[in-house]
């Protein structure tokens, strides 16, 4: 630390936070030993380093890990790769839905503001942002089932296509700070609204929607109440995890399994971390809540 | 003439090309939210007035000398079952307990990573990690820690056996409650500091030079400027005051034992998840019971956020 930063606020703060990064990263540390120890090992000897390293507990977990889904009202099993597909499944096309709704919506508004609608949208975002609805989820399943989509991948993508939350806003401000020469000069050349918006507007803003679709991705690949509430045919693998900490009699029940299957679900998010570091944690930043 | 006619025949063209993609690419947004906000947030209000039929098996309207009867039901179960007032209470104990440690650690620590003090890059990857990680895996590891590991320290540290912080029924919702803070605020500090990034040198050298110290510059410079923006998290977090389930479900799925730690989020959550046809319109009254409830907290909690910030905007 430099002297001039030595501060009474600037030390505090390094001391809070280094005991902060302790406190999440031995919790890590610890779950990353426990799952290479035997469940003998563990109780015994929970905190320790592991008196032999079982690196076949993450081969048990890969073979053995099984969660029960209800098809048509029938109970099956589905195994970790029949998870994955259906994670990547709804991961995939409702971070795509989520953030390409938001975009486009985003995109007609700025570029028309002089039109009713676009203010109205505009209000919209704000006020369902400050107007809480609690407890919708009863209405929102009767809501699926009558239109025939209740438990299917479309249904859930199409729940989550809506333009609503931050990132209209976010998306918005992007193309307001657009130049408009650009969609002016293609329009002089005789390109329709569609071409100026799919071909020159949408990728100027490819790395604000990017890493959306990235902030999306971790958190619908992360999320296991959607799916337990409205894909229950479908169980992901967030979903399968949730399953076999909270219930008994399932293949993985010891604490060393858990922990080595927290760690495989965990490593291809760490992946897409690592790999898209600056694009996840780059600068997003919101405006006010004022209408 | 016969030019400017053209040029008007060809601007008319152009509008009515503009007005059909605007609206066409409107459609579906336009239709999704009518469906499943509209829609959905009516239908609630309907299944709120509707009752089971058995000889029908399904829902009907209460008619209306029955009216209120989901509602009554709604205030009958807060009035004899306890635990509801309970789970009231800890919903409203999560919120400004979060509220109050989680911002002001958010800023600090913002403070920090806006100053790019020393490692602050670390800070800002390790600040970063409850976001990506699932809060089932950090769930599943804290439980476990927090049963074997911290008693086995304890233990080894001054020779004193502890139970676990969650077989524990008097460490349960403290412990429950401080995860939820633990890993509630990184976001929160990346997007603060974000914002403070975009704060004028100038101003912060003009200060500097009148010999502001650092802890003047951050609670009079720096938090006022960023103000809209802590506003969006304080208005957004009160909004979601009684669906905030503190992670209780994916401590323990939809049968926490002990009624003491339930918060009103946790309750309606695990309540539809068991819930058969049958008791939807009571959860569609209990939800509508609590956005009234909500609705003026939030107002009022953003009247205040709006007079925090100087320039009025």
């Amino acid at each position: 630390m430099k002297k001039r930063n030595l501060s009474v606020l600037n030390v505090s703060l390094f001391l809070i936070l280094t005991v902060y990064c302790i406190s999440l990263i031995w919790p890590l540390i610890w779950a990353i030993f426990t799952s290479v120890k035997e469940q003998y090992d563990f109780l015994y000897n929970p905190l320790g380093l592991p008196s032999t390293y079982i690196f076949e507990n993450f081969g048990t977990v890969l073979e053995k890990f099984e969660v029960n889904a209800i098809v048509d009202g029938i109970q099956e099993r589905h195994g970790l790769f029949q998870m994955l597909v259906d994670t990547l499944l709804y991961a995939g096309g409702a971070a795509f839905v989520a953030t390409l709704v938001p975009c486009i919506t985003a995109y007609a508004t700025a570029k028309f503001p002089q039109k009713k609608m676009s203010g109205l949208i505009y209000a919209i975002v704000i006020a369902t942002m400050i107007i809480p609805i609690v407890g919708s989820y009863p209405a929102e399943i009767t809501m699926l089932q009558n239109l025939g989509i209740y438990d299917t991948l479309l249904g859930v993508w199409i729940q989550k296509a809506n333009f609503l939350g931050v990132y209209f806003l976010v998306f918005h401000a992007a193309f307001r700070g657009l130049a408009k020469e650009y969609s002016e000069a293609a329009e002089i050349d005789g390109a329709n609204e569609f071409t100026i918006m799919s071909k020159i507007m949408l990728p100027l803003v490819r790395n604000t929607f990017f890493t959306v679709f990235l902030i999306k991705f971790v958190e619908f690949w992360n999320d296991y109440q959607v799916p337990l509430l409205y894909l229950p045919s479908r169980p992901t693998l967030s979903f399968g995890l949730y399953f076999v900490s909270n219930y008994t009699g399932n293949t993985i029940s010891t604490v060393p399994l858990r922990m080595a299957g927290c760690i495989i679900i965990l490593l291809p998010i760490l992946a897409l971390f690592i790999a898209f570091k600056e694009k996840l944690m780059g600068n997003i930043t919101m405006g006010g809540v004022k209408g | 003439m016969v030019q400017t006619r053209k040029q008007s025949l060809n601007t008319s063209r152009k509008n009515r090309g503009k007005t059909i993609f605007y609206w066409s690419i409107l459609a579906f947004p336009l239709l999704q939210f009518v469906v499943f906000y509209i829609g959905v947030n009516l239908n609630s209000f309907a299944l709120a007035f509707q009752e089971f039929d058995m000889y029908d098996e399904g829902l009907k309207f209460v008619g209306f000398d029955r009216l209120w009867t989901n509602f009554v039901a709604v205030f009958q179960e807060f009035q004899e079952a306890d635990y509801l007032l309970k789970a009231f209470n800890n919903s409203i104990i999560a919120y400004l307990i979060g509220l109050f440690v989680g911002l002001t650690l958010a800023l600090l620590f913002s403070y920090y990573l806006y100053k790019k003090f020393f490692m602050s890059k670390f800070f800002k990857v390790i600040l970063f990690l409850p976001f990506i990680i699932s809060s089932i895996i950090l769930v599943i590891i804290y439980k476990y820690f927090v049963e074997n590991a911290i008693p086995a320290f304890v233990l080894q540290l001054f020779g004193t056996e502890i139970e676990g912080l969650l077989s524990n029924p008097d460490t349960e919702f403290v412990t429950v409650l401080f995860f939820s803070i633990w890993t509630g605020f990184g976001i929160q500090t990346l997007i603060y500091g974000s914002a403070m990034s975009d704060i004028s040198n100038d101003i912060v050298d003009a200060a500097k030079i009148d010999g502001v110290t650092p802890m003047r510059e951050f609670l009079q410079i720096d938090i006022p400027i960023i103000a809209p923006t802590i506003a969006v998290f304080v208005v957004s977090s009160t909004a979601t005051i009684f669906v905030n389930q503190m992670n209780l479900f994916s401590f323990y799925g939809a049968d926490a034992a002990n009624y003491d730690i339930w918060t009103i989020g946790y309750y309606m959550y695990q309540g539809i998840t068991v819930a058969p046809l049958a008791d939807y319109p009571f959860f569609a009254a209990f939800g509508l019971v609590m956005t009234m409830i909500t609705i003026p907290i939030t107002l009022i909690v953003r009247h205040f956020m709006n007079k925090l910030d100087p320039n009025g905007r």
